[in-house]
Order: structure tokens, then C-alpha cells, then sequence
């Protein structure tokens, strides 16, 4: 037996749930599908299980949203992963930026170092050559 | 008042989530035999077709799992309670019973 509107019913549903991906759009329509059969199996006519039903461009738009809230969730988590990253990456970055730092301070530290020494001894030295001088 | 409603709505949306997890701890069920106890409940008033979002919500979130089994020649979903939804049970249950002791407790300081 066909049941012509139940049909037409799930056939505009699909279009609806077009944006779904085939797999989730075939599992929706095979669950309201068993749903309006199964309404008719108890005694309703076409009419009377259609009327009560949603309109399938309300339903439709109601399971859109539930996927909608899912793949926004599991975007968010992604995004939460790529930002937990980029962190990561940022404290490596400053991490590096210190050290090379640091190395820099120790380097021109150490020159200004040496070359102070340097100075020092070369005017003991001068100072010891004037006293011979002197003494001389 | 569009807050209230909102609010409202939410409010029955897990009232619902959870009248649905406990009709299926008792045994697993599909979307037409669910909407027709909870119809015959008279406490919701649900038009056909809205518990098919519900439950898509409530697999997503791992309180029920489903299963396809064979019926006079078609397909039909099972939807069975996972231990997160018995969890979740209890622990709205609990929330719920909260809210009712204080509803009582502010009802008795107005008497």
C-alpha cells in the first residue's frame, strides 16, 4: 500500500535535511518514517497522523539546530586545542627570546670584563715604568 | 518576558530529557513508542516529531546509544540508556528534589 502524503511528507523533510550528510539525513528519515507508518498501523488515517505531526520544514529546522549545536561544540573544543597550541608555541618563542638574551648580557659582560682587566694591567704596567723612570 | 519563556522552556526541555532517560532505563524504545507514553502522561504536551531532536541531543551526548532492529519489513531505532545517562539520573534527580525541598521550604515561610 502506498501512502502517497507520508511520501510527500518525507520527501520534502529530505530536502530540508539536505544540508545533512547523506548517512545522518537517511537515519532521520527512516526513524520518522517508522514513526508515521507505525501510526497508521494503529489506526489513524494519513490525514490525522500528519496533522499531528510537525511540519517538516519545523522539524527539520529543529534537528538542523542539534547538529548545529554539535559540530559548533566539537569546533569550539578544536579551536580550544589549536589555541591550547598556540600557547605552547608563544611560551617557546618567549622562552628562546630569554635565553638569547641572557647570552648576549653574559658575552658583553664578559668583553667589558676582559677588556677592564686588560686596562688594569696595562697601567700597573705604566705606573711600575714610571717608578723605574723615577728612580732612575 | 521573551527571558521567561526561554527560561521556561529550558526548564521543561530537561524535565522532558529526563522523563525520557527514565522510560528508557526500564527497557529500550523507539521515537513513536516514547512520544505516546509521554503523551498519555498528560504532564507534557509535545506535538509529534519534537522528541526527534531531543533524542538526537540526548545520543550526542552520550546518555542513550541506539540500535536498528527489523520490523515487519522496515528499520526501526532503538534508543537504550549508557551509564553516563543513568548518571545523569541520579544526579537530576537529586537537583530536582533540591529544588522542590526549597520551593516547599519558601512556600512554609510565607504560610
Amino acid at each position: 500500500m502506498k501512502y502517497i502524503e507520508i511520501n510527500h511528507y518525507l520527501e520534502e523533510l529530505e530536502l530540508v535535511l539536505n544540508v545533512l550528510p547523506k548517512k545522518d539525513r537517511d537515519n532521520q528519515i527512516l526513524e520518522v518514517r517508522d514513526h508515521l507508518l507505525q501510526s497508521i498501523q494503529e489506526g489513524n488515517t494519513e490525514d490525522e497522523v500528519l496533522k499531528s505531526f510537525l511540519s517538516p520544514q519545523e522539524l527539520g529546522k529543529e534537528i538542523i539546530l542539534e547538529y548545529q549545536k554539535l559540530y559548533k561544540f566539537s569546533n569550539d573544543e578544536g579551536n580550544e586545542l589549536n589555541l591550547k597550541e598556540k600557547n605552547n608555541f608563544a611560551k617557546k618563542i618567549i622562552i628562546t627570546f630569554i635565553v638569547i638574551i641572557l647570552l648576549i648580557i653574559f658575552l658583553v659582560l664578559g668583553t667589558f670584563l676582559t677588556n677592564k682587566n686588560n686596562s688594569i694591567n696595562e697601567s700597573d704596567d705604566k705606573i711600575e715604568y714610571e717608578e723605574q723612570k723615577i728612580n732612575e | 518576558m521573551n527571558n521567561l519563556n526561554n527560561q521556561n522552556s529550558q526548564l521543561l526541555k530537561g524535565l522532558f530529557e529526563l522523563a525520557i532517560l527514565i522510560m528508557l532505563e526500564k527497557k529500550p524504545m523507539y521515537g513513536y513508542e516514547l512520544t505516546k507514553y509521554l503523551k498519555e502522561s498528560k504532564v507534557f504536551s509535545i506535538s509529534d516529531g519534537s522528541i526527534y531532536p531531543i533524542l538526537k541531543r540526548l545520543t550526542a551526548n552520550d546518555l542513550v546509544d541506539t540500535f536498528l532492529k527489523e520490523y515487519e519489513g522496515r528499520m526501526r531505532k532503538y534508543y537504550r540508556i549508557t551509564n553516563l545517562g543513568e548518571i545523569e539520573i541520579t544526579n537530576k534527580s537529586r537537583e530536582l528534589e533540591r529544588i522542590i525541598e526549597y520551593l516547599k521550604n519558601i512556600k512554609g515561610l510565607e504560610n
